[in-house]
């Protein structure tokens, strides 16, 4: 089965991005959270591999970006997620254990929470840093 | 005194950060049992410098130089990728010639980390000759750096359309020395190098199996130290890498030898693609004209290469300011080191420092 | 003790003098060490050392005040005081600050410059006992930069 068929069995809004222009073969945006898993369940079988995770402060919302890729022909699909600050979302660990580490980076930089982590830390701030850094409210104190 | 109730039970060894064969501020918190090791932290953020953050308030361009800084030891391949990305959302494709340049410095810059790592790891082990023999060679990749570029480690050569200047005949004169004297110099250190002593540290030790390389999104020298035929040059071609002719040196077991045996092949093919990009380069100019003030175009944008240490993305995300809007790098020594938690645990305090230095981490690069 | 022990001593031994004899031979060749402060490093022409400011044929400065290089400055090491005189509309540099504890050597300014007024000099001894040396002004600009 092809991975378009898996991603089109989803709830989604596919996002008008090219692999020359943008760099993705397919972008998506989920419009239900809990589908990351199921998803990322298929996507394994089909031989992908999770690239990264990462997020950007939209300013009303925070936007997830899941990127997979395929080792053997290059294959990129990235999957959007968008979901509120204090959101929790359901934790890949379970499928990929380099999650750990790229969930923690998120936590660390925006403080979304993902679910079912038991790992979850600040990765890469200091100590008794407050706040998100990577959010757009954050501001930087002046010296 | 009685010894009895003494019982150490719990004996933690903190390695790092400054320690030095995590070469950086990385720490590892060793839980030791007598010489072995029972399991392990890693603990990040030593070198921090919040640089996604800074992104957001520096400009298009100012952010070039922070390219070189991340990944020091391998710099140009960094500015590559934020460049492509760049080049990508504009629209702009460089000159032949300034493909060729690239092509060129780029694996010089492989083969500089390469050596570096080789140097640096063998010493770790103990081995003080190869070191000095490895960074000889590597002296005169930077000396060319310099002739070309201005600068030793922190190039900032690579521009939006190009590069910033052309090659001079005196870099094809010290590149014709380099190319003679390299290989004889990596035959010599295997020679030196492959006696009983260093395999006995190296071998069978620090496996990672190819389920593994996907599950913790290996890439680079670690994937393919486990025979998983990973190379972004050959996956996914970008710029002109399709025309030259390279192999992609594979491990068979996964252990702390193959990995050292992979780096050190990759160095020989880098050498044949230079020695292939020399013969074939074409005069012209080195760079398209750019524009001064860089804006992209609203949307976003993702572009990887193949560093020394595996794949590399630029992810960023614009507004249509001149400032990016967010601005990710996906490096591969984050995702390559997550493994070391896993792959410690029952070996020895002093194969941690093998384990380690065949993963090739470089700490500014993951901390960012 | 068994056999397959002797026979790693027996390759040990045996690697171990293939290198020794190896490394011997490198001790016939030249010495590729300097000996810094006696010998120094041939600089590439295109090195990118400290800043200086470049002047013309009649010796006066041909930066035009612009103030690009500041802007573009990823460390804020330059800083440019401008007059305008009396008179005329054009801008006049009144004074330069190149802060060398802030500079990166990056070379964006000497990119970016409209009339090419600002370049790197090879000078790359720039240390300094105290902490005002490093900073650059008009009067000592070619002080530093021979």
């Amino acid at each position: 089965m092809s991975v378009i068929t898996i991603l089109d069995s989803f709830d989604k809004e596919v996002l008008e991005q090219s692999y020359e222009k943008n760099g993705f073969n397919h972008s998506y945006l989920l419009r239900k959270k809990d589908d990351i898993i199921e998803l990322t369940k298929r996507l394994k079988e089909e031989e992908y591999f999770l690239e990264t995770i990462t997020a950007v402060d939209k300013k009303e919302k925070i936007r997830l970006i899941y990127i997979f890729n395929k080792m053997q022909k290059v294959h990129r699909v990235a999957v959007y997620l968008d979901i509120d600050y204090s959101e929790d979302v359901p934790s890949l660990i379970d499928f990929f254990k380099s999650a750990d580490w790229f969930e923690s980076e998120v936590y660390d930089f925006f403080g979304v929470k993902f679910t079912g982590n038991p790992n979850l830390k600040r990765l890469l701030t200091p100590e008794g840093m407050e706040g998100y850094p990577l959010l757009k409210s954050w501001k930087a104190e002046e010296d | 005194m009685d010894t009895e109730k003494h019982v150490l039970k719990d004996f933690y060894v903190n390695m790092g950060p400054q320690h030095p064969s995590t070469h950086g501020v990385l720490r590892i918190v060793l839980k030791v049992d007598g010489e072995k090791v029972m399991s392990s932290e890693t603990v990040l953020g030593y070198a921090h410098r919040g640089v996604e953050k800074m992104a957001e308030s520096k400009t298009y361009i100012q952010m070039m130089p922070v390219m070189d800084r991340f990944d020091y030891v391998s710099s140009m391949l960094f500015e590559w990728a934020y460049v492509g990305c760049m080049e990508k959302a504009l629209g702009i494709t460089p000159p032949e010639r300034a493909e060729y340049i690239r092509v060129i410095m780029a694996e010089l810059n492989r083969i500089a980390s390469h050596l570096l790592w080789a140097g640096a790891f063998l010493l770790d082990l103990g081995a003080f000759t190869p070191f000095l023999w490895l960074f000889d060679a590597r002296e005169r990749i930077m000396d060319m750096f310099e002739e070309v570029t201005g600068q030793r480690m922190t190039n900032n050569y690579f521009k939006i359309g190009g590069v910033a200047d052309d090659l001079t005949p005196e870099f094809f004169k010290m590149l014709d020395e380099f190319l003679n004297m390299i290989r004889k110099r990596m035959a010599d250190t295997e020679t030196l190098i492959e006696s009983i002593i260093f395999l006995e540290r190296v071998k069978d030790i620090g496996f990672i199996s190819k389920e593994d390389v996907i599950n913790y999104s290996l890439t680079g020298p670690v994937a393919r130290g486990s025979g998983v035929n990973y190379d972004l040059r050959k996956n996914e071609p970008y710029s002109i890498y399709t025309r030259f002719d390279f192999e992609i040196p594979l491990g068979e077991k996964g252990d702390c030898y193959d990995r050292y045996k992979v780096r050190m092949r990759e160095v020989i093919q880098s050498v044949r693609i230079i020695e292939q990009a020399v013969s074939a380069i074409p005069e012209g100019p080195f760079a398209e004209k750019a524009p001064k003030i860089v804006k992209l175009p609203e949307g976003e944008y993702y572009f990887a290469v193949e560093t020394s240490r595996g794949l590399l993305g630029v992810y960023l995300v614009s507004d249509g300011s001149a400032n990016p809007y967010r601005f990710k790098l996906r490096d591969p020594a984050f995702s390559n080191l997550s493994i070391l938690d896993t792959m410690l645990p029952g070996n020895k305090i002093s194969d941690v420092v093998a384990i380690l230095g065949s993963i090739d981490v470089v700490i500014p690069e993951i901390d960012r | 003790m068994n056999a397959s022990y002797f026979n790693k001593v027996n390759i040990g031994i045996k690697t171990v003098i293939k290198g020794l004899a190896l490394s011997i031979s490198y001790l016939f060749k030249k010495p590729v060490t300097l000996q810094y402060p006696h010998e120094k490093k041939r600089i590439a022409q295109r090195y990118r050392g400290s800043i200086r400011l470049k002047r013309n044929e009649e010796g006066a400065l041909k930066c035009i005040a612009c103030g690009s290089c500041e802007k573009i400055c990823p460390a804020g090491a330059i800083k440019m005081v401008t007059v305008t005189p009396e008179g005329s509309k054009k801008k006049q540099l009144s004074e330069f600050y190149v802060d060398l504890g802030l500079c990166i050597y990056c070379g964006l300014c000497v990119d970016t410059c409209p009339v090419d007024a600002i370049e790197h000099s090879i000078v790359y001894e720039v240390a300094e006992r105290k902490k005002d040396g490093l900073i650059l002004r008009l009067d000592n600009l070619g002080e530093k930069n021979v």
